[in-house]
């Protein structure tokens, strides 16, 4: 398998993706491998700036011990997802009735291929690297970027673009797409963790909760890569999204480490630990998105899962078409906190996204 | 829905193009140039057909890549030991392989090319990669075309009747049965060369084993 070793980056440089106010809340990390960063360069060069909005609309309502947390994961597909009607129809969160603010109860989006339309995208440059459009089933209402759905919700938010969403040129600007993180509660810390390049530019975000009683959980939203090249699927046997899953767990640990969270770090990688996985860990952490998994026993999820290993059991329903896709994982820390398990599952409807939104309940302990 | 056509004319292709090697008079010979080359060819096509029939079933194990890589390296012995037998038994056959082997990368090769301006990010690499592909099927080609056609409709079963078999997993029972169809068309090739040889000579691998 090719290196997946990460570590922590600067941001500036010409890669507009990371550059600006906003880049500078992030802690960047990167591949070490040299042909990755050439690779995530030129594509970094075709995007705009990441957005950080740390507070949402409304303060001072903190999740207390025993209040659930509601976390959907969700690839929103671009514009095609309707982010507004999932909130209204299955978190019951109105973004339009000023009633239903605050939340009568707190949640978390975990989103991948969310977009931002902005002239801070900007265009397309010599060397930089664009990939299409993504098609997206037509559909009532507003298609609005990631930036207008939070500021229109009043909700916190983390972004990160991976890509440009195609070359088109628009009045109001250009488009990018990347992972992002909603929430009703502050984000802190935000983290934004460039996968190697496998098919694409993938950029993973995090950022951090607390509870009223100043427990903190940190939420990872994950987009793997899709479908490699021919070439290079029979090159690396397939590896591709296992080694982006290895260089995520890597870049976990760094984390961990450059916050003085793992102090008495329980084990060494380079994973995957296999047999000698840590039971708890330095910080809760949920982890959730597409990871583009074929099925179930994928290597990729083989090697998460053991690094989450008390995630609630994985299930096999397709979120994208056949393909069980989408997941949500989880790691104690050394507070506790516990996901509902009977609480996960899979929306029905996609809310005219080509994924179905996952869903689960979590707690601090009390 | 699989269609019924593809594995016809699969067969009959092959069956075409195994035509001249069936044909062949008995008593055939090789030559040591001609289990060299055979012996090459089915170390690529062995390898290339490890490859491909593991891809699926070792990306869904904890070892992942080092199962392909393992697979792979198990097909090209194999490829390698059977390509050499029929060569040193059979110059024809030698020839025949490599002949069908070309057609194959040639229609590989041709497919990722009008692939080129269509699939996003695909790349010449992807074309050759690709051919490369076509060569080790059409170096086996009624092996292949029988083994995939088998896989194809034992995965389309099994994603039917078995919960939780998937898709991904059908698509992998009908590459490892191009590939297992493939490798044993080396070997279906070694025991024709044994016998156009004249008398099934005993063939030595390591340990004597008489076809």
């Amino acid at each position: 398998m090719l290196p997946h070793a990460m570590t922590r980056a600067p941001s500036g440089g010409d890669c507009v993706g990371m550059t600006g106010p906003a880049a500078q809340a992030f802690a960047w990390y990167t591949p070490v491998n040299g042909a990755d960063a050439r690779d995530l360069a030129a594509w970094c060069r075709a995007v705009g700036p990441p957005t950080v909005e740390s507070l949402p609309a409304w303060s001072g309502d903190a999740l207390g011990h025993g209040d659930t947390l509601l976390v959907v994961a969700w690839n929103v597909n671009a514009g095609a997802g309707d982010l507004l009607a999932l909130l209204r129809r299955e978190v019951g969160f109105d973004c339009d009735a000023p009633a239903a603010r605050p939340p009568q109860r707190h949640f978390v989006l975990l989103l991948q291929e969310a977009f931002q339309r902005s002239t801070a995208v900007p265009p397309r440059a010599p060397g930089a690297r664009v990939q299409r459009r993504t098609k997206e089933e037509a559909r009532a209402g507003e298609r609005l970027d990631v930036i207008a759905v939070a500021r229109r919700c009043g909700l916190a938010l983390v972004y990160a673009p991976g890509a440009r969403n195609g070359p088109e040129e628009y009045p109001d600007g250009r488009e990018d797409r990347g992972s992002a993180i909603l929430s009703t509660l502050p984000l802190s810390d935000p983290v934004a963790i460039e996968l190697p390049a496998e098919a694409g530019r993938r950029v993973s975000v995090a950022a951090t909760i607390h509870s009223a009683g100043g427990d903190s959980l940190r939420l990872v939203s994950v987009h793997l890569a899709t479908l490699p090249r021919l070439w290079r699927i029979l090159r690396t046997g397939n590896s591709s999204r296992a080694r982006q899953a290895l260089a995520l767990l890597d870049a976990l640990t760094e984390v961990e480490t450059a916050r003085g969270e793992n102090s008495a770090r329980p084990v060494e990688p380079p994973w995957p630990c296999e047999t000698t996985c840590p039971r708890d860990f330095p910080i809760a952490t949920l982890l959730a998105g597409d990871l583009n998994t074929w099925s179930i026993q994928e290597t990729a999820l083989r090697y998460l899962l053991a690094a989450f290993p008390q995630s609630p059991p994985v299930s096999a329903e397709g979120t994208r078409g056949a393909f069980p896709t989408d997941h949500v994982l989880y790691r104690r820390g050394p507070n506790g906190g516990e996901l509902v398990v009977s609480s996960y599952q899979r929306i029905a409807d996609a809310y005219s996204s080509d994924h179905h939104a996952v869903v689960v309940r979590f707690r601090f302990s009390p | 829905m699989l269609s019924t056509r593809a594995p016809i004319i699969t067969l009959l292709a092959g069956a075409l193009l195994s035509g001249p090697a069936a044909a062949r008079a008995q008593h055939a010979t090789g030559s040591t140039g001609a289990a060299l080359a055979a012996g090459g060819l089915g170390l690529a096509a062995g390898a290339t057909l490890g490859v491909v029939g593991s891809i699926v079933p070792c990306s869904q194990t904890l070892p992942g890549p080092r199962c392909v890589r393992a697979a792979a390296l198990a097909g090209a012995g194999y490829g390698l030991v059977f390509g050499a037998v029929v060569g040193a038994n059979d110059s024809d056959a030698a020839a025949d392989a490599w002949r069908n082997a070309g057609i194959g990368a040639a229609a590989g090769l041709a497919v990722g090319a009008a692939l080129t301006p269509f699939v996003q990010r695909w790349t010449w690499y992807d074309a050759v990669a690709l051919g490369g592909v076509g060569a080790a099927v059409g170096s086996s080609p009624v092996g292949a075309g029988i083994g995939f056609a088998a896989g194809g409709v034992a995965g389309l079963v099994l994603w039917r009747t078995v919960p939780g078999f998937g898709p991904a997993n059908a698509g992998g029972v009908a590459l490892a049965g191009l590939a297992i169809g493939g490798l044993a068309g080396w070997f279906a090739q070694a025991v024709d060369a044994a016998d156009a040889h004249g008398g099934r000579p005993p063939v030595t691998f390591g340990l004597s084993l008489t076809f």
